[in-house]
């Protein structure tokens, strides 16, 4: 037997090998004299320890314990399961990081595909709308009132008209294919159960 | 302190039983199973007893791997496993088991006393003669090999740490624990055998 491979099993009794250095690992593994000597290297640490403490016992239930294992299933563990190692902090913030973006991004497309998929209004939606407050950005209130310029004033009235009459029309179409589209009423021949009351649709 | 409380070496291997590679269980029961068996001989007396419990706790542990999400240290979980199944073991055999735990590092409860171990006049024999054997040993050994093997053994240090206690390389202190090993091995291996034989017989 090699001695730097000796050295190296001491080494990792030791535990003095890096996490991902794989190959001292491996030869553990196949080798069955390495294997020994592990077990061996181990056995002389407790020996020392534990005739420091004043007390040795020696047992040897390797052998008896890998017999009784061939029995037993082998272990797989599922690759949805947290993984042994604990991501660190660093990383953890990135992800968080990068779910913010994500929601950032779809926020973005909705507004996009709202303002592009607009219609015409209807008659009955802009009335409705009309009834409702028109709540504008105090940016844009302060700079149309402290500025004195018409003209710019003038472009931010146009900009938030062109914007209701979008939402009107956005407002218009999902009245027309909600009312075309949802059940009506209960469910047919639906039983809904409550505390004390039963009702029955037909 | 000692290094294998947070043992990278355990991560790995228990990394690689959960993938289903058994032979790397097989290296965790050579490094732990002389730790497991001393803890359960505070709570059993008798040898044999000992051993089929060690045993009995091991396959608890392999059993009980994929719920091992490393939390906490490999031998910390596995203490636990050994300490119920001795528990269990007594209560089945209709004994009563001590009413505190044993402390993980030594081998007294919380109240101080030490609980029944191998002392029968063989085993008695056998853990002095080794225990002179190493003894004598380290003392025949060249300084700079015992200097580093004890303050690996016994203080816990890191090689990092010896290196600089010693003043040479980091290579140097592997080589020098390596070569210490190898020379207690020698010694230490015909009385092992024999003891192996004897218990055999």
């Amino acid at each position: 037997m090699k001695n730097s491979k000796l050295e190296q099993v001491s080494a990792l009794v030791d535990d003095e090998f890096p996490a991902h250095s794989g190959a001292p690992v491996e030869s553990l593994l196949k080798d069955l004299k390495l294997r020994a000597t592990w077990q061996r290297y181990h056995e002389l640490g407790d020996w020392m320890r534990g005739s420091a403490g004043g007390r040795v016992i020696r047992v040897d239930v390797a052998d008896r314990v890998r017999l009784a294992l061939e029995s037993e299933p082998t272990l797989l563990f599922p690759a949805n399961r947290r993984p042994l190692v604990v991501t660190p902090p660093a990383s953890r913030r990135w992800s968080q990081l990068a779910g913010m973006g994500m929601a950032a991004a779809v926020a973005s497309v909705t507004v996009l595909l709202f303002q592009q998929t607009a219609e015409p209004d209807s008659p009955a939606v802009s009335a409705m709308a009309a009834n409702q407050p028109v709540v504008r950005s105090p940016a844009l209130t302060v700079a149309a009132a402290g500025s004195g310029d018409r003209a710019e004033a003038g472009a931010d009235e146009n900009t938030g008209q062109a914007f209701q009459q979008k939402l009107d029309a956005y407002l218009a179409s999902h009245v027309r294919q909600s009312a075309g589209h949802r059940p009506q009423g209960q469910l047919p021949n639906a039983t809904v159960v409550g505390y004390g009351v039963t009702v029955t649709a037909k | 302190m000692k290094k294998s409380d947070a043992s990278t070496i355990d991560a790995e291997l228990v990394r690689r039983v959960q993938q289903g590679d058994k032979g790397a269980f097989d290296l965790l029961v050579r490094k732990y199973q002389q730790r497991v068996g001393k803890l359960i001989s505070r709570f059993i007396s008798d040898r044999s007893e000992v051993e089929d419990v060690t045993q009995e706790a091991f396959i608890k542990a392999y059993r009980a791997l994929p719920n091992f999400r490393g939390d906490s240290a490999f031998y910390t979980w596995l203490y636990r496993i050994a300490t119920n199944t001795a528990k269990n073991y007594l209560v089945a055999a209709g004994r009563r088991p001590p009413r505190s735990d044993v402390d993980i590092t030594s081998g007294a409860t919380e109240q101080g006393f030490e609980l029944p171990g191998d002392e029968s006049p063989e085993g008695e024999l056998a853990s002095a003669e080794i225990q002179r054997v190493i003894q004598q040993a380290l003392e025949q050994m060249p300084e700079e090999l015992r200097l580093a093997l004890t303050m690996c053994e016994f203080d816990g240090l890191s090689y990092d740490e010896i290196a600089e206690v010693m003043d040479c390389p980091i290579g140097t202190v592997r080589s020098r624990i390596f070569r210490a090993r190898q020379s207690l091995d020698q010694k230490l291996r015909p009385l092992i055998s024999a003891t192996e034989v004897e218990e055999a017989v």
